[in-house]
């Protein structure tokens, strides 16, 4: 199957609303989301589904950070001489679980 | 708007160092522009310090759109780029744009050359729950047992009994679900550079609407591998009972380091 482009304002909202580069800089003076933007425009986002309650995401996360954790590992062990890069992939891996935490901490 | 100091507004850093103008073509027609250091740039529009916000729905998606708009028509010109937020708008000028990128240069080179030639997919998969329940419990054995059992039961006792059926039933299907979870990730991390699973998802389209959401991923994907990776999914797909929605790509919002915690 192909991927789609659809014009899905929803889904392009939730990625321009809640991810992207943030920066740790004294001279930021907004970021996106609450409370900058309409709040019926918020409400827009909204969670479909418990996807716990089926126990399919549990499973997933688990062996997708395993996984994850053995990739990230290599990449890591490669690029230790450029100790930036390989802090960020580090992070990635560690971070894993709990960006997914922070995700929905910031909504 | 207006009042305010003077600021930037950012929409992404790209694997550039041209110093270029890119047209009316931001939000609310604003001069985009790039503000390079070395062999990257910032891509912005100058404005006020006050940040973008509106009760407008209408004005909102109109901002959104030309965000992104602004996003993807830089992609098209420079590859992958590392796109900002929303609204993410910096005190001062072009000069301070520069020592900020001066400052961040590697990490943004890194991230760049992270994300260089890939871009990010959303895999969301669906399944008809009660077609998944059935089928999982009519190949488990010993539900299929306890089900005749239960049925030569009388009444009374058959009510009683009904709670431990339905809680091997939901333990069949757990079992089941995560089988099912561990072979659908071997088929789609091959092709994947980097996946996150999102716990909260947007709105899906009327199509879904009738069937479950089990798993909504964002995926980072090698330009070369995203034929492969829809093979995988269309096997998925043509499985009774489930359907996968497969969108982008994307600029890699969900992958972009540099993530500090939001205060």
């Amino acid at each position: 199957m192909k991927p789609e482009r659809e014009n899905n304002f929803v889904e392009l909202l939730d990625r321009l609303l809640n991810k992207g580069l943030i920066l740790n800089a004294d001279v930021i003076i907004s970021v996106a989301g609450v409370p900058l933007i309409g709040i019926s425009l918020k409400a827009a986002i909204a969670s479909i589904e418990t996807m716990l309650e089926y126990g399919m995401m549990e499973a997933w996360d688990k062996s997708t950070r395993e996984w994850y954790a053995k990739e990230s590992a290599n990449k890591a062990h490669l690029q230790l001489e450029h100790a930036d890069t390989a802090l960020i992939h580090v992070n990635e891996v560690d971070g894993f679980k709990k960006a997914v935490e922070k995700a929905i901490r910031i909504r | 708007m207006s009042g305010g100091e003077e600021g930037r507004y950012l929409y992404c850093i790209i694997n550039s160092g041209a110093l270029l103008n890119l047209g009316s073509m931001g939000i609310e027609d604003s001069m985009v522009y790039t503000i390079p250091h070395e062999d990257i740039a910032a891509v912005v529009h100058s404005c006020m310090t006050n940040p973008y916000e509106t009760k407008d729905n209408e004005k909102a998606r109109e901002w959104i759109l030309a965000h992104n708009y602004v996003i993807d028509h830089a992609s098209k010109q420079f590859g992958t780029v590392l796109p900002f937020s929303f609204d993410t708008i910096v005190r001062g000028g072009d000069d301070t744009l520069k020592d900020w990128l001066g400052k961040s240069c590697e990490k943004l080179k890194g991230e760049l050359l992270r994300v260089k030639n890939k871009a990010e997919y959303s895999v969301q998969i669906f399944c008809e729950h009660e077609k998944l329940k059935d089928k999982l419990a009519g190949s488990d054995e010993e539900i299929k047992g306890l089900k005749e059992q239960m049925e030569k039961m009388p009444k009374g006792a058959a009510y009683l009994f009904q709670r431990k059926f339905e809680l091997k039933v939901k333990d069949a299907l757990s079992a089941g679900i995560a089988k099912l979870a561990d072979e659908f990730g071997g088929r789609i991390r091959g092709h994947v550079e980097e996946m996150k699973v999102e716990e909260k998802t947007s709105q899906v389209p009327e199509k879904y609407k009738d069937k479950k959401l089990i798993v909504a991923l964002s995926c980072l994907v090698s330009e070369d591998k995203v034929e492969k990776l829809g093979e995988a999914l269309d096997e998925i797909n043509k499985r009774d009972g489930f359907a996968v929605r497969f969108t982008g790509p994307w600029a890699p919002f969900s992958f972009v380091g540099l993530k500090e915690e939001r205060r």
